[in-house]
């Protein structure tokens, strides 16, 4: 009883505020007439007619379906070529500049050399969203690399551990903590990137669905796709965090007992 | 061969003469991509680019430009820091206020502003205030967030010394509470400061009409894909400078945080 | 080579006679700097040697040579009559820093297997192979821990067991208990002496504590001077079983302190 009342006021105090700010949004918007926020009641009701299920599979989900595999291609190929950079520190730091450059390009100035290459389609959206997400990712896992404990890697050369089991049981481990956090940036750096990508890339997408009611001034459409989006947003980043905590479920318990030694 | 030399070299022209090389040997690949594969959709050189850049380079157009999309990233990133640093430093300082806005924040920092670009468009126009408020919107949340871990940060036990010897209130800001903080804002500076370039010119490619972003929208229009590559590489360079602004800074004023003193801060 | 299945008490080749290590002309420098020079002695089969000196003379740059984790300057080092150039598989190493030489994202039980595994040990062997060493160790309830969730002296048994279960000819020990309280660090001391014991292991262990060294130890090499060289090799006769109390209380155990002290400190 006093458990369930514990847990029922946790809740509510996460989620008093964004409560109200919505009942203040419905409150103050209804009967609005202004072009920009009309209201929210009439942008719910869209929303259901738009969302189920018509716009949800054909622009939601592809959507989806592009950052998750844009983000993966992009995670992967930064995990495999960070484990190289990193093991390799002469050719990590010839290469610096080269992949600071690579990151420091903004994703909207890739766009025409994407476009130039490899047109509007779903090619070009999943490419720029991966490429854009491998930099910060590939800087991380090398930083990951190097700071593996010396003595693990002690422990490692004393008892003979072959090339597969240290890849697999001590550094890639060991860096996962540095390759969560690049991953983290990346992923809100490849939800921009889809945005981008299907605004000016061939029709279709949640990108698309926005700039498109916007043009036909279809406001309240457009107001349902942002909504549409900050939820995809919202839901990634969880899903995100989920994962993490699986993952990185020991470098809690480890780090927790190296700050209680303290 | 030529490698003896290089190996009794000392390690700072090694380093260099490394770099060269792959600079070097990107270079040549994207010339050979430019060449072959790429020639069909009027990939430029190497070569072909420098001209172009250079030819740009002697152009008011091109730097005015720049200036303005420069102008509109500090200004938004100016508000940005305005505007959350406060606001975090406020959340930081309550519990109840952390718990009560972590939900929107969570939401604040995964939700692309980039999207609501479409609504300001109709509000705001072709305008600068459309960068503006664009970059507010994004680059906020990562200063709030930052600033509100940065109060969480100080330690209790640098506290106590404070009371213990007697600190005025001055001297524990400036000495105790400021420099605990400082890594921590710093961070979501640095991310702030990202976001804005990018937003800046995301800005002003999709509505604008003045910039780094619309020059590169105008070229793309047009099919002239050398100016376009010239105007990706600025802004590729603008980003880099922007990092390397925020690395310098870093050192100045974080010369004791570990980070910068194992001299691994990029 | 073997074939035992269990952590057994036996010759670990064979009973080939002749000392498992010996070490020839060992020196080493870091550029300009020599930390050790003209270390000649042999290790027995079956002894628990303790190598003492004071901090900083060289006792880790020592061990890195003898495990084959560092290519000594000058000298060679023999495993078994081979000489070392990387880490034998005949030899175990137990680090100083417990909370660093355990993997955090392992349990207990995958800590103590993975070398192992790598070894190409087949599953079910491996499992129960470690989980004799943390049996031997007194660590059988917590196979699916986590090094971080276990107090000091725990996590070292851990480190013990990983060196154990790999079965190997000589354990070499770095300051395995210079980490943990005092209480701790006699029990781990008996621990240690009883494995030992039990498995007829050959240990060599390094440390900077005398009490220590004389308590363990069937000899004593003591280290000093710079670059450090052999100042002696004592045997200890005190009698077997050792034991915190008595054995400390001994006449002799003083001596041999004493006598321990004033070689490491005198030049």
């Amino acid at each position: 009883m006093s458990r369930t009342l514990r847990v029922v006021t946790a809740v509510a105090r996460e989620l008093w505020l964004p409560v109200l700010l919505v009942a203040a949004w419905w409150w103050l918007s209804a009967g609005s007439t202004s072009l920009y926020w009309p209201p929210l009641a009439e942008i719910t009701d869209r929303f259901v007619d738009l969302w189920f299920f018509e716009h949800l599979v054909e622009d939601a989900l592809p959507s989806v379906i592009r950052l998750v595999s844009g983000f993966g291609i992009g995670f992967a190929v930064a995990v495999v070529l960070g484990l190289v950079l990193g093991s390799v520190p002469a050719l990590e730091d010839a290469t610096r500049p080269l992949v600071e450059f690579m990151r420091a390009l903004p994703s909207v100035a890739l766009l025409p050399i994407m476009m130039l290459l490899l047109g509007t389609d779903d090619d070009m959206k999943v490419i720029t969203i991966a490429f854009v997400s491998t930099w910060p990712i590939l800087l991380n896992t090398v930083e990951g690399v190097r700071s593996v404990d010396p003595v693990l890697r002690q422990v490692a050369a004393g008892y003979r551990l072959g090339a597969w089991h240290r890849i697999r049981y001590l550094v890639v481990p060991a860096a996962m903590p540095q390759i969560f956090a690049g991953a983290r940036v990346a992923l809100s750096m490849s939800v921009v990137a889809m945005v981008l990508t299907e605004m000016v890339g061939s029709p279709g997408g949640l990108g698309y669905f926005v700039l498109d009611s916007q043009r036909t001034f279809d406001i309240v459409a457009m107001w349902t796709g942002l909504i549409v989006l900050g939820l995809i947003g919202y839901a990634a980043n969880k899903t995100f965090g989920l994962v993490e905590a699986r993952v990185l479920a020991w470098h809690r318990g480890h780090t927790k007992q190296k700050e209680d030694q303290r | 061969m030529t490698r003896t030399p290089l190996r009794t070299a000392p390690p700072g022209v090694r380093r260099l003469v490394n770099r060269l090389l792959a600079l070097l040997v990107a270079f040549v690949v994207w010339h050979l991509f430019a060449r072959g594969p790429g020639s069909s959709s009027g990939f430029p050189t190497p070569l072909e680019s420098m001209e172009s850049a250079v030819d740009l380079a002697g152009t008011s157009v091109y730097w005015s430009n720049i200036a303005t999309s420069v102008e509109t990233a500090l200004l938004g990133l100016g508000l940005a820091v305005l505007i959350g640093l406060p606001i975090g430093l406020l959340i930081g300082a309550d519990e109840r206020a952390r718990r009560s806005t972590q939900l929107i924040l969570d939401f604040g920092r995964t939700v692309p502003a980039i999207a609501l670009l479409p609504l300001f468009l109709l509000m705001f126009g072709a305008t600068r205030s459309l960068g503006l408020v664009l970059i507010v919107v994004s680059a906020v949340w990562p200063v709030i967030i930052q600033a509100s871990y940065a109060v969480g940060e100080i330690s209790p036990q640098l506290r106590r010394v404070g009371q213990a010897y007697h600190l005025t209130r001055w001297h524990r800001l400036r000495y105790l509470i400021a420099p605990s903080m400082l890594p921590f804002v710093f961070v979501g500076l640095r991310i702030a400061a990202t976001i804005s370039l990018l937003m800046a010119i995301s800005s002003e490619f999709l509505g604008g009409s003045d910039g780094l972003g619309y020059l590169l929208l105008q070229a793309m229009q047009i099919n002239d894909t050398h100016r376009a590559f010239v105007y990706s590489f600025t802004a590729a360079l603008l980003g880099l400078v922007l990092n390397l602004v925020f690395v310098l800074l870093q050192r100045r004023v974080l010369w004791w945080h570990p980070s910068v003193r194992k001299g691994g801060a990029s | 080579m073997k074939t035992q299945t269990t952590l057994s008490k036996g010759e670990p080749d064979g009973g080939a006679s002749g000392p498992i290590m010996r070490v020839r002309g060992l020196g080493h420098s870091y550029g300009e700097r020599e930390v050790l020079k003209g270390l000649d002695f042999e290790v027995g089969r079956g002894e628990l040697m303790c190598v003492v000196g004071p901090s900083g003379v060289g006792k880790t740059t020592l061990l890195e040579c003898l495990t084959g984790l560092r290519r000594p300057s000058e000298g060679e080092v023999l495993f078994d009559g081979e000489r070392i150039e990387a880490p034998p598989r005949g030899l175990a190493i137990v680090f100083q820093d417990y909370s660093r030489s355990l993997m955090p994202w392992l349990s207990v039980l995958d800590n103590v297997v993975l070398p192992l595994r790598s070894a190409g040990v087949a599953r079910d062997e491996r499992e129960r192979t470690a989980r004799e060493a943390l049996a031997e160790v007194g660590l059988s309830d917590f196979t699916g821990h986590y090094p971080w969730q276990l107090s000091g002296g725990m996590q070292q048994r851990v480190a013990i067991a990983r060196a154990l279960a790999y079965r190997p000819a000589v354990v070499v020990m770095d300051e395995p208990f210079a980490s943990v309280d005092a209480q701790t660090r006699a029990d781990l001391e008996d621990l240690l002496l009883r494995v030992r014991e039990h498995l007829g292991i050959t240990v060599l262990l390094v440390t900077h504590d005398i009490d220590e060294a004389v308590y363990l130890s069937d000899r004593v090499l003591a280290l000093g001077g710079k670059p450090a060289g052999i100042r002696s090799l004592l045997t200890v006769d005190l009698p077997a079983p050792r034991e915190q109390v008595a054995t400390k209380s001994l006449p002799r155990f003083a001596e041999l302190r004493s006598q321990v002290y004033r070689l490491i400190r005198d030049v």
